[in-house]
């Protein structure tokens, strides 16, 4: 099981919910559970199924970079707490 | 043998002893032992212990005449640092000798008063008070975020701050931006903030610019040392980062929403990520409203803001670790505080910009 905690931006496609247990062992299947069961649409991914560039995704309270997102199926997420960040501008 | 003299206490210090001038900073005023730190006597036990110096340490006490520090001696030994000694005759002999000098950065009488505190603090002392009354800031908004952080570094004598800002005080600021009052409703906000907090500290500069920051404003950063943001808008965030990563000023980034708040220190000089680093794209409106369309708690800013002001103090004075490279949340439902790490990425503009900025030192 992976814990997912999503940022409030997203709690209102989840009905409030932030935080989810997943049975999903990659990233990549992981959030498209997400964005199956809340009907996300293309806020976290896009059409063609890689993750849209404004949400960061933290796995295991690191960043990750574009670079080692282009693979989220090669993202081992069993056990971990998945992160997902949306920048806000409020000042 | 408690008490040593000059000659040896030079020789111990060549061979690793702690050498600490231990007088009242107005004794100090501005010269002291070479190699010397400055630590007041009624503060020397609880900065040595604070600080974990190692029990087998040799330690040189000076004072003014060597009373003193004899005493302070036969106190620390008896304290867990047995290997302590008292330079005879303090620094009067010490300079009459024509021992090694150093100058100490001079801060008046009144300022010695007023940054009592932080002198007495190791991590600051009078060292880090100098570097603080010369720092030059300029900060970006003077709203949520601006205002606890202007507040604080005009209390901590933060020698030169720059406020822009093209926004005129609201009734509806009021609940978070408590550098404004009911008095200034239709002011300028920098007009506004300034007022404030020269009655705060009236031995600071403050500049106020009527200004809606872009990217023509890039004379506005190029004379400071830092830059706090506390825009409110996206735009004005990647126009700043963009600016201070050319010029190779370090950004001290906060942001606020509803309930929660970020921290960050981006476009350090010393090679850390930028902005765009962690947010390449920003995010569609719905994902990201602003805090005039979701709402803010009044003292999610007033944490971030103070939290800014934190980081500007330990970018100018040396002390602690600066959130470069680390990402600091605030959610103000449980208090909670969380750290995420992330580093330069490889495919940002913020390498290129590195190298601009590299091949332009050279």
């Amino acid at each position: 099981m992976a814990r997912l905690k999503l940022p409030k931006a997203l709690a209102r496609y989840t009905n409030g919910t932030t935080e989810i247990e997943v049975s999903e062992t990659t990233l990549k299947d992981t959030l498209a559970k997400l964005t199956n069961d809340y009907n996300l649409g293309t806020a976290i991914l896009r059409d063609d199924g890689s993750i849209q560039p404004y949400i960061g995704v933290v796995v295991g309270g690191e960043l990750l970079n574009k670079a080692a997102l282009t693979d989220p199926s090669s993202i081992e997420v069993t056990n971990k707490e998945i992160q997902l960040k949306t920048a806000f501008a409020g000042g | 043998m408690v008490d040593i003299s000059a000659q040896k206490a030079l020789e111990l210090q060549s061979e690793g002893a702690v050498l600490i001038d231990i007088r009242r900073p107005d004794e100090v005023a501005d010269l002291t032992a070479e190699g010397a730190r400055i630590i007041p006597r009624d503060m020397l036990e609880i900065n040595l212990s604070r600080e974990g110096l190692p029990s087998d340490t040799t330690v040189l006490l000076l004072c003014q005449s060597g009373a003193r520090s004899s005493y302070a001696a036969k106190a620390l030994r008896h304290l867990g640092w047995p290997d302590t000694h008292s330079v005879e005759g303090g620094f009067s002999r010490w300079l009459a000798d024509n021992r090694p000098v150093k100058s100490v950065p001079f801060l008046s009488p009144s300022d010695r008063e007023r940054y009592a505190r932080h002198l007495s603090l190791p991590e600051v002392g009078t060292d880090g008070q100098a570097k603080l009354c010369k720092a030059r800031i300029a900060m970006v908004g003077a709203g949520g975020l601006g205002a606890p952080a202007a507040l604080y570094l005009a209390a901590m004598g933060v020698g030169f701050i720059r406020l822009i800002d093209d926004d005129v005080v609201e009734v509806s600021n009021l609940q978070r931006q408590v550098i404004h009052s009911e008095a200034t409703l239709g002011v300028e906000k920098v007009i506004s903030a300034a007022k404030r907090m020269q009655g705060l500290n009236s031995g600071i500069t403050v500049e106020t610019v009527v200004r809606r920051f872009d990217e023509t404003c890039g004379d506005l950063i190029a004379d400071v040392d830092l830059v706090i943001n506390g825009a409110d808008n996206f735009a004005a965030r990647y126009t700043l980062n963009d600016l201070c990563l050319e010029l190779g000023k370090p950004l001290i980034d906060g942001a606020v929403l509803e309930m929660e708040g970020q921290l960050s220190v981006f476009c350090h000089p010393d090679g850390g990520p930028c902005y765009r680093c962690l947010y390449p794209e920003t995010p569609p409106s719905d994902l990201a409203p602003s805090c005039v369309a979701a709402g803010v708690l009044g003292v999610v800013p007033g944490t971030i803001g103070i939290l800014q002001a934190l980081e500007a103090a330990k970018l100018i004075t040396g002390f602690g670790k600066p959130l470069v490279g680390r990402l600091l949340t605030f959610d103000a439902t449980d208090s909670s505080f969380e750290e995420i790490a992330f580093s330069k990425d490889p495919s940002c503009v913020c390498g290129i910009g590195c190298m601009q900025l590299q091949k332009g030192a050279a």
